[in-house]
């Protein structure tokens, strides 16, 4: 017999240079994982955006950060859907040539995969991205036109679109030590920060799943390429990863006064819901891990380095929280919590009851 | 709309506040500034006192 699914947050905050997850969609074989240990894996776009790879579990469900946080919080409740609609809104700052390469993306998704995709239009104004490093070494990044991003986001949802995606043109510099680094698996993510920003302001705004890929001219080759990052060299765009992201995206619920009204439907999911959360052991310092925490989710925390050290014992939260020493672990004492064991007994020695 | 506004913020940790109360104690020391979009807790600091300090890096929207 097998347990009910367990809703399980996994979070693997964007642009701090995770050993697993701060790359390619390198962290999707863990969520697939913990996708199956969990029955229910509920996690954020930088865990499963590959660029041109991708992988779709109706298992997991695709949740954009801020949305992610405002359910981690109980603000909001996710809805599983058949399908997303998904409108494509373009930075007006992207070259014809590579706006053209991102419309034929979401053409090759129609016509290969059979994903609802449309309208396609383009902000007035150029977003003007701009990338950001914090003292901390994390990503971060700002755009001089919010209000374009917005205007162009109501017209999309005003034209039917149930979800967003969005590709923003952002700056490059192909001989930059940083994206050297990076590309050779040792570095932060330095654009992570800036889509991140523009992403939660498309939910905060519309309050539907969106999603975020940069729009970037072509890298030339290196040899050296770090396997976590090659994902992103296989095609022209990141797109095809957020339009089958955002496919199966779950609606989000912010309607709670009805849902408390008895509206809320069986298969909806909430914060109550929770069963684990699962973190890397330095990240504990994010919005939905403290939302979690003040809701007394169980946490796990996988050794996953980053540029962060907000551990357990930092917080104070060392008695608390189940360490993991690898994914794989991770995954087992989801199971652990779906079967109802204790974790505590599968470990020797087995301290006594005080 | 609101613009946004990239802050690093430095602030004590009261002994009274818990950690399971650090989501809303600091989701009100942000709303201070204005209303946060993305933010975490970049580093936790213990000073030879035992008090400690958290430093948080955000994105806030401020202004009309």
């Amino acid at each position: 017999m097998t347990a009910a699914p367990m809703p399980t947050l996994m979070l693997v905050p964007t642009g701090i240079g995770c050993a697993i997850g701060g790359y390619a969609g390198d962290a999707l074989p863990s969520a697939r994982l913990l996708a199956a240990a969990s029955g229910c894996l509920i996690t954020h776009p930088n865990v499963l955006n590959g660029a041109s790879l991708y992988w779709s579990d109706p298992r997991i469900h695709y949740v954009e950060g801020y949305g992610l946080d405002r359910f981690a919080a109980g603000e909001w409740l996710l809805r599983p859907v058949r399908r997303q609609r998904i409108g494509l809104l373009l930075d007006a700052g992207i070259e014809p040539e590579l706006a053209q390469r991102q419309i034929q993306v979401a053409e090759a998704c129609r016509a290969t995969l059979g994903l609802e995709i449309g309208p396609v239009l383009s902000t007035d104004v150029p977003l003007g991205v701009h990338l950001e490093q914090g003292a901390s070494g994390a990503s971060w990044g700002s755009l001089e036109r919010p209000d374009a991003l917005l205007r162009a986001g109501e017209r999309l949802r005003d034209a039917g679109a149930t979800a967003i995606a969005v590709v923003a043109r952002f700056p490059e510099d192909p001989q930059s030590a940083e994206l050297a680094a990076y590309r050779q698996g040792s570095g932060v993510d330095a654009l992570a920060g800036a889509e991140a920003v523009i992403s939660h302001l498309l939910v905060r705004h519309l309050q539907i799943p969106c999603a975020h890929a940069p729009a970037l001219g072509p890298l030339p080759l290196d040899p050296h390429l770090d396997p976590r990052a090659a994902a992103e060299e296989l095609g022209y765009t990141f797109l095809a990863c957020v339009l089958v992201g955002l496919s199966r995206a779950p609606d989000l619920v912010t309607d709670l006064v009805k849902a408390a009204a008895g509206c809320r439907q069986a298969d909806q999911v909430a914060a109550d819901q929770l069963g684990a959360v699962v973190v890397p052991e330095g990240a504990l310092g994010g919005e939905a891990l403290l939302a979690a925490v003040a809701r007394n989710v169980p946490v796990i925390a996988v050794a996953n380095p980053s540029v962060l050290a907000v551990t357990p014992q930092a917080l104070g939260l060392a008695e608390a929280v189940l360490p993991a020493a690898s994914y794989s672990e991770a995954a087992g004492l989801v199971l652990a919590l779906r079967e109802g064991l204790a974790p505590v007994s599968l470990q020797r020695p087995l301290p006594r009851l005080r | 709309m609101s613009g946004l506004c990239r802050v690093a913020l430095e602030r004590p940790w009261p002994a009274d506040v818990a950690p399971r109360q650090l989501h809303g104690w600091l989701k009100q020391q942000l709303e201070l500034e204005g209303e946060p979009l993305r933010w975490a807790i970049t580093a936790v600091q213990t000073l030879p006192d035992g008090t400690r300090r958290l430093q948080l890096e955000a994105v806030l929207l401020v202004g009309p």
